[in-house]
């Protein structure tokens, strides 16, 4: 690694405000962006409803075109000029005149129901989005950590413990709970939605690698994120641009089935040359929703979640007046690497350093567009701007130190529960992908395979506690307390518990959740299957009434015309 | 139509007149807005000074309460170190007379030296690292004094933010009227650095 340059010293606190700053300009991009994308769809939406409901006024214009044909062959056919035949002319032109009053009348009507479907659909666009926002807003911090395997820290770390303690008192937060991950790749995330609901998940290769200032420097950059709000941000973020990627990725879903069913990819019929028109009308519309929204989107979530990580390591030098610890252990994690087994995209901008990324071959990486962090040599020499004293010396050693406990800590291929699809849909529609504690109200068996005739894993008695995957389908993937993974059929009756996945393997807290279930069993929950609390599911039904009643009214009035 | 019938009262009603009054009407209201955030941001920031200077005062109370434990394990092995006691004792009841920033800082000092000195002398009894529980007082200890800087750092950013506030142009007029003073940094003074003797003469 080549040792990076410092050209001239700057503030830590102009670095800082310069990083906000940024945040501010790609966040007012992006709510740029989605304008003209709701105006886009909602005008695609209301062209295609005109196009199917509405009257055909080319047959009235026929009509009148034939009349008036007829009208003028009469004329100059040389007929005998009576007063019948005036009168017949003038009826003639009479019946011509009204029809064309009539199709300008229906071109107003139709003028302005596009108009009102438009803002119809607007408004129910927007109430999706705000709705999606909720959702992938209150996913709980349970499910990241449960897709990571974590554990609370224990007694061997409570020095990293007291250091977190530590450094809350000096950002005048709230100590987050410490958690560890049983991986020996150094890297540590910090999740929550709100400071006082916030946790920080170290792995063991991170806590036997750092000594104790470069630790000292790491739990002070994902301290940075909770205090700056980073996890909300970064999931309004998401959110956005899983809105605007949201018709994109329906249509390649739809591809990828239709290519898994005929093993080719089926066009979608053409029907006929109004189809066809119609399509070339809404050209650019089309190529902004499904092309370049989703793209900018893309980019400006990572720029975003790169702009971040400046913001939180210059945050992290200010709080630990010790930029020295940050750069060690950068350059210790650039050496031994990063990656992480389980890295879903949703989830990445979350991690200390990229976690996708290998140790080594770095440099394919290094101008990436995509990637969620920005390159470990760039944060390095950020921080070196603030004078910190270290040399480059002393970064080709820790770097060296890195490599070294990569030979002999090797990572462990830790096999995932499910296969984790990289497609962000899925987020939401599989409800709980990264698992809920439940409590299991009737003795159930755990099968092998979702086949009741497979395998017998685990026996459950009645009121015994699981981390539930929820899967549409006939059956929910669980994981018991000892961490065994079955399938239990989706007849059984659960209920929902509120306790961290990860607090199911502590004997203590399992037992206080029994004693408290006898006295609960009478408390039913109903919307805990699909990931949505009741309150959210009765504000998405009211607005998906409003939506659908809004279009129908729009609807009647129209054909009442 | 109802909007049109709206839309000419409107027209007629709003004279120039009614309009500059209007448009002034606007611009006061704007402008208390634009006041009130601003006196309530001076109160929220001298808030978050009081509340940090609490919590500067949480962490040396927990020392405090850590210090008679020490002392009794170290004086139970070497009763006759009776100075560093006495300064032990006396840069206590300094800490405990202090009011105010600057002279809870020097106090501050004082007792961290003391202690230091205390725990040099401690090194010397290799009877005392065995004794029960003095390894976990003295991980205590320097805990609690990691914890009394950052408290202490804490202070001093909400300081310089409320100081800033202060005397930056807009808040200085509001700061003057509503009495805002400013607040001192939790600095040691220039006197507390002159070097101080350490002896093992003893021991």
């Amino acid at each position: 690694m080549s040792p990076p340059s410092v050209s001239q010293p700057v503030l830590v606190y102009d670095r800082i405000a310069q990083n906000r700053r940024k945040t501010v300009i790609l966040v007012a991009l992006a709510i740029a962006l989605t304008v003209p994308f709701v105006a886009a769809v909602s005008f695609g939406v209301s062209e295609f409803l005109v196009a199917q409901f509405g009257p055909r006024t080319d047959t009235g214009r026929t009509r009148e075109d034939a009349m008036r044909r007829a009208l003028s062959k009469r004329r100059e056919s040389g007929r005998p000029d009576t007063e019948f035949t005036r009168e017949l002319d003038r009826d003639l032109e009479f019946q011509a005149g009204r029809m064309r009053e009539q199709r300008q009348r229906d071109e107003e009507a139709i003028a302005r129901f596009r108009l009102q479907m438009m803002l119809v659909v607007a408004g129910g666009v927007t109430a999706l989005l705000g709705l999606l926002f909720w959702t992938v807003a209150s996913s709980p911090t349970s499910k990241v950590l449960t897709m990571c395997g974590a554990r609370p820290a224990g007694a061997s770390e409570n020095e990293a413990r007291r250091l977190l303690e530590n450094l809350s008192i000096g950002a005048g937060l709230p100590t987050p709970k410490l958690y560890v991950i049983n991986s020996p790749t150094p890297n540590a995330f910090a999740a929550g939605t709100d400071p006082a609901h916030s946790v920080v998940a170290v792995t063991q290769g991170l806590l036997t690698l750092l000594e104790y200032r470069e630790l000292e420097g790491v739990l002070a950059h994902e301290l940075s994120h909770i205090g700056n709000h980073d996890t909300r941000l970064n999931t309004v973020v998401a959110a956005l641009a899983l809105f605007l990627r949201l018709p994109y990725l329906l249509v390649k879903r739809r591809i990828d089935q239709h290519t898994q069913n005929h093993y080719e990819y089926v066009p979608v019929r053409r029907r006929g040359w109004f189809r066809l028109m119609f399509t070339v009308a809404m050209l650019p519309a089309i190529v902004y929703v499904f092309v370049v929204a989703p793209i900018l989107a893309i980019l400006i979530r990572s720029a975003i979640s790169r702009s971040r990580e400046f913001l939180a390591d210059a945050d992290a030098a200010l709080l630990s007046r010790n930029p020295e610890g940050l750069v060690r252990a950068l350059a210790k994690i650039a050496g031994a690497g990063s990656v992480v087994a389980v890295s879903n995209p949703v989830i990445a901008h979350l991690y200390f350093a990229d976690p996708q990324v290998p140790g080594i071959a770095m440099g394919l990486f290094r101008g990436s567009l995509l990637a969620t962090h920005p390159p470990i040599e760039k944060r390095i020499s950020r921080l070196m701007e603030f004078n910190g004293g270290v040399t480059s010396a002393a970064i080709e050693q820790a770097v060296h130190e890195g490599k070294e406990f990569t030979r002999f800590h090797p990572p462990v291929a830790i096999e995932t529960l499910e296969p984790i699809k990289q497609d962000e849909i899925y987020v939401l529609t599989a409800g709980n992908p990264m698992g809920r504690v439940y409590r299991v109200l009737s003795a159930t068996s755990l099968y092998d395979r979702p086949d009741v005739r497979s395998f017998i894993v685990a026996r459950i008695p009645a009121g015994g506690l699981l981390v539930v995957f929820d899967d549409p389908g006939r059956f929910r993937q669980v994981l018991t307390p000892d961490q065994t993974f079955g399938y239990m059929p989706a007849s059984v009756k659960i209920q929902k518990i509120d306790m961290l996945p990860a607090e199911i393997h502590d004997p203590a807290a399992r037992a206080a959740a029994q004693s408290a279930a006898v006295t609960a069993q009478a408390v039913a929950q109903s919307a805990a299957a699909r990931g949505l609390t009741p309150a959210q599911v009765l504000i998405a039904t009211a607005l998906g009434v409003t939506v659908f009643a809004g279009i129908f009214f729009v609807m009647m009035k129209f054909g009442g015309n | 139509m109802l909007s049109a019938l709206l839309f000419q009262t409107t027209a007629a009603v709003t004279t120039p007149a009614v309009a500059a009054a209007l448009f002034a009407l606007l611009m006061a209201f704007l402008m208390a807005m634009f006041a009130i955030s601003l006196y309530n941001g001076l109160v929220r920031a001298r808030m978050r000074t009081r509340e940090a200077w609490s919590g500067i005062e949480v962490q040396l109370k927990r020392r405090a309460s850590l210090i008679p434990n020490l002392v009794e394990t170290v004086r139970g092995y070497a009763a006759h170190e009776h100075e560093v006691f006495a300064e032990v004792a006396q840069a206590r009841g300094a800490l405990a007379k202090a009011s105010g920033p600057a002279a809870s800082a020097a106090a501050d000092q004082f007792l961290t030296q003391a202690l230091g000195r205390l725990m040099a002398v401690a090194e010397n009894y290799p009877q005392l690292q065995a004794a029960a529980g003095f390894t976990q007082l003295q991980e205590d200890l320097a805990d609690t004094e990691e914890k009394i800087a950052y408290a202490r750092q804490f202070y001093n950013v909400n300081a310089l933010d409320y100081n800033a506030r202060i005397q930056s142009f807009p808040g200085n007029q509001f700061a003057a009227w509503f009495h805002f003073e400013p607040v001192t940094f939790f600095t040691a003074e220039p006197a507390v650095f002159e070097d101080v003797q350490v002896s093992f003469a003893k021991g």
